[in-house]
């Protein structure tokens, strides 16, 4: 609803200021993602089919990005009025991007099924396991931390507060929250390939 | 593990880091194929997004994801501005600061049109220019912020950076500094100025666009804008300035600072309009 309601921000957009259409990505970008994990229902050839929805979060990063690139195209900003709501106008330009991967890539990576209720919301066993492993792998690294940069990742991290808005909190420079970014995000990587949590991904690859 | 696959961790590790997907365009047909690879971004990115928020929904995105995602969809660097009119400064005293500088400079020597350095020949264009300033901060650790009020309190020398600096002036900022500018239109005529910067890093950012064309003037004018330099990194910083006839949108202004500072040339002639380039150097 936020192009609809806010008149000057729709202008602003479609105007091309970088401002605005930030804005603009950072309010529609989330629902985008669920949309696309949850999957939608389409026609075709006569056939009602289903697709289940992004599995992997490449692919969901994937189509989020390619869906803006062409919503944020200057002809199509122009085209939009303001009229319809504009997520409904993202959506259809994500379908269109997945249904074309999907008859490119023959159907690896999504899946089709004739319309069949949602996929039940309970995680698998090697799911729920993988929740586990990461619980526990995040715990453990928090506890790493120093007061001031559990301060950080709560600021961050928790209350998603934008780079500026964790300087202004913490009274520091914006130069200094992006070096206390780029520190903990190394030390949280080195981190989980310490652990094996990233190597696991590469190990389970050959199983059966 | 094969060196794709090496190669494909290592961009996976650099977007991770700095949210940056640029170097995974490289290696973009072998993720697509590779399921190793995509496992491994997942998880690295599943785990990115619960630091903070273990219990959060794995289908949504964070915010250092949304970050990520812009930066790809609007090519140059969204990164929060960084250009800014300097707040730890008030802006009188920024303003009389300048015009004192100005005041104080020798008078150009006639028809001597603004220089801009680049590493090729020196480019002349007469009646308009653009200078870079260097604002000096006093050194401010009081409480390590550099935009407190002690700080704010403190004077700010300011040099004038290549091609004209004076006798005793530093060639260069360093990033505890500010960047200002001073334009000159001699010509009699209104024009616009659009100026930009490309980072040593390679993010554009735009730092003054003209809502309303510049007077003419005799001699050098302070410009109001300024740049921080504290989250620029040491190296060469480009900048260009474009006087056009009319405003030009700010996609265009981007667009001429990155071919400008690919080409590296000092300057040219455009259509209704003239380019500069300066080149300043930020040292650490």
């Amino acid at each position: 609803m936020l192009l609809l309601q806010d008149k000057q921000l729709l202008k602003q957009f479609r105007e091309g200021e970088r401002q605005a259409m930030a804005t603009v990505f950072h309010h529609y970008a989330d629902p985008l993602a669920r949309y696309l994990s949850q999957g939608f229902s389409f026609a075709s050839k006569g056939r009602q089919l289903r697709f289940d929805g992004l599995t992997q979060r490449h692919d969901v990063h994937d189509v989020v990005a390619e869906t803006f690139r062409r919503a944020f195209e200057t002809r199509a900003r122009l085209a939009y009025t303001g009229l319809a709501p504009y997520e409904s106008y993202l959506r259809r330009i994500a379908r269109n991007i997945v249904l074309d991967q999907l008859r490119s890539s023959a159907g690896q990576w999504v899946t089709l099924e004739e319309d069949a209720p949602l996929s039940a919301a309970t995680p698998s066993a090697e799911q729920a396991y993988q929740r586990a492993e990461l619980a526990h792998l995040l715990s453990s690294f928090i506890d790493t931390l120093s007061p001031l940069e559990q301060r950080f990742v709560a600021l961050r991290y928790q209350e998603q507060l934008p780079q500026e808005g964790v300087a202004s909190r913490m009274r520091r420079t914006r130069r200094w929250v992006r070096k206390t970014e780029l520190s903990l995000r190394q030390r949280f990587w080195d981190r989980m390939r310490t652990s094996g949590y990233l190597s696991g991904a590469v190990q389970s690859e050959g199983r059966p | 593990m094969s060196p794709v696959c090496r190669q494909t961790e290592q961009a996976i590790e650099q977007a991770f880091l700095k949210r940056d997907l640029r170097p995974l365009a490289a290696v973009r047909e072998h993720l697509a194929g590779c399921d190793a690879c995509r496992a491994l971004y997942d998880r690295a990115f599943e785990a990115g997004a619960a630091l903070g928020q273990p219990d959060a929904d794995a289908a949504g995105l964070s915010l250092t994801e949304r970050e990520m995602l812009l930066a790809a969809v609007l090519p140059v660097a969204e990164r929060p501005r960084w250009v800014r009119l300097l707040p730890q400064l008030s802006a009188a005293a920024a303003a009389c600061a300048l015009i004192i500088w100005v005041a104080l400079l020798p008078p150009p020597p006639p028809r001597q049109g603004l220089t801009a350095r680049g590493p090729g020949q020196a480019h002349t264009l007469e009646g308009l220019g653009v200078r870079a300033l260097c604002l000096v901060r006093p050194a401010c650790t009081a409480d390590g912020s550099a935009g407190s009020d002690l700080c704010a309190a403190k004077p700010v020398k300011i040099h004038s950076l290549p091609p004209r600096p004076l006798a005793g002036e530093r060639p260069r900022c360093s990033r505890r500094d500010a960047l200002g500018f001073a334009y000159r239109n001699e010509t009699g005529q209104p024009w616009y100025l659009q100026l930009a910067v490309v980072a040593p890093d390679g993010t554009i950012e735009l730092v003054s666009v003209a809502a309303q064309p510049l007077a003419p003037t005799t001699g050098d004018r302070p410009l109001e804008a300024t740049l921080e330099l504290g989250q620029v990194g040491a190296g060469r910083l480009s900048i260009v300035a474009l006087f056009s006839r009319r405003a030009l949108p700010a996609g265009a202004v981007l667009n001429t600072a990155r071919e400008m500072n690919t080409a590296r040339k000092a300057g040219t002639s455009m259509e209704g309009g003239r380019i500069l380039h300066l080149v300043a150097e930020i040292g650490e």
